[in-house]
């Protein structure tokens, strides 16, 4: 593992260890609760006013990737639900996941497209 | 990734119809009309650049949407017709677009096609320039294979679309500056 060195001035840096850039659009911040030493890079778009999002430990959502709760029929109506991400997940660069849930140590690749509903189960890899 | 320079962008003239709700962040510049009942999500980008463009009614634009009128200086109006519904990071350069069309994430549609009603663009999918694409085919697959959509029921979309829309109507406003029209 190579060491990624960071411009500490463009991350906010939370109690417990997640490092929040700048330039990420976070809306619903009391909805997306990232468990600790998580990297949101810039340019990510966290949508947790449509529904909870959480983000395991070590997770890193690289630049311009959009996480958009998806919408799921629940009792005959429509519902956003949450997305739960686990621990040890990369998201790379480009990326758009609207899934339901990604299980742990995830890789998923550059501009790779994740739609409405899906489920990654632990240790995939989602190929670019 | 997006192909905009700050320079030349036009001024921002926007009519917003009754019950639309237009995120803060979304990027609108020049004379640009939303129907009524429409909903754009923050990071999305509508760029009258050439001529204006008008956007029907009941339509979601979701995040990093791009929307750009390129037709060359003096080109007439886009128009994007109702229940349509452009997924995230889709980027629509059409000429025009009929009613309940669904372009999934990440599609590019070039500039001059003219998408009839019905249209489903998939994932990641270009479609070249000045392509007429009759009612109701689905674009999908490596090598843009048509296939009409036989079954498909109009009733159906419009009715999950107008109860996501309800949704929509009601959370975004919570958590979003909403933009009105100008003058």
């Amino acid at each position: 593992f190579t060491p990624i060195f960071y411009d500490a001035s463009e991350f906010l840096e939370t109690n417990t260890g997640n490092k929040i850039s700048r330039t990420a659009l976070i809306r619903g911040s009391g909805h997306i609760h990232p468990t600790g030493k998580v990297i949101i890079k810039t340019n990510a778009i966290l949508r947790g006013d449509l529904a909870g999002i959480k983000i395991g430990k070590f997770s890193i959502i690289e630049e311009n990737v959009v996480i958009h709760p998806c919408i799921a029929k629940k009792k005959k109506d429509l519902k956003y639900t949450s997305c739960t991400i686990g621990e040890h997940v990369l998201i790379g660069q480009g990326s758009i996941v609207c899934a339901k849930k990604v299980g742990n140590c995830v890789e998923i690749g550059e501009n790779c497209i994740i739609s409405d509903r899906c489920s990654i189960e632990d240790n995939s890899l989602v190929l670019p | 990734v997006f192909p905009l320079t700050m320079a030349a962008r036009p001024p921002k003239v926007l009519t917003v119809g009754a019950n639309a709700v237009v995120c803060q962040e979304a990027d609108i510049f020049g004379h640009v009309t939303i129907g009524s009942g429409s909903v754009i999500h923050p990071k999305c980008t509508i760029l009258a650049e050439d001529g204006p463009i008008i956007i029907g009614k009941d339509n979601i634009l979701e995040e990093q949407c791009v929307i750009h009128n390129c037709g060359g200086t003096g080109a007439g109006p886009m128009i994007l017709g109702d229940c349509n519904v452009l997924e995230v990071g889709s980027r629509v350069k059409c000429k025009s677009m009929g009613n309940r069309c669904v372009v999934e994430a990440k599609a590019h549609v070039h500039k001059g096609v003219v998408l009839h009603s019905d249209v489903v663009v998939g994932a990641k999918i270009e479609v070249p320039e000045g392509e007429d694409v009759p009612d109701g085919t689905v674009l999908f697959g490596a090598t843009r294979e048509h296939n009409q959509m036989g079954t498909f029921s109009q009733e159906a979309h419009t009715q999950l679309l107008a109860r996501h829309l309800e949704i929509l109507r009601k959370t975004l406003p919570h958590f979003h500056h909403t933009q009105k029209s100008t003058r």
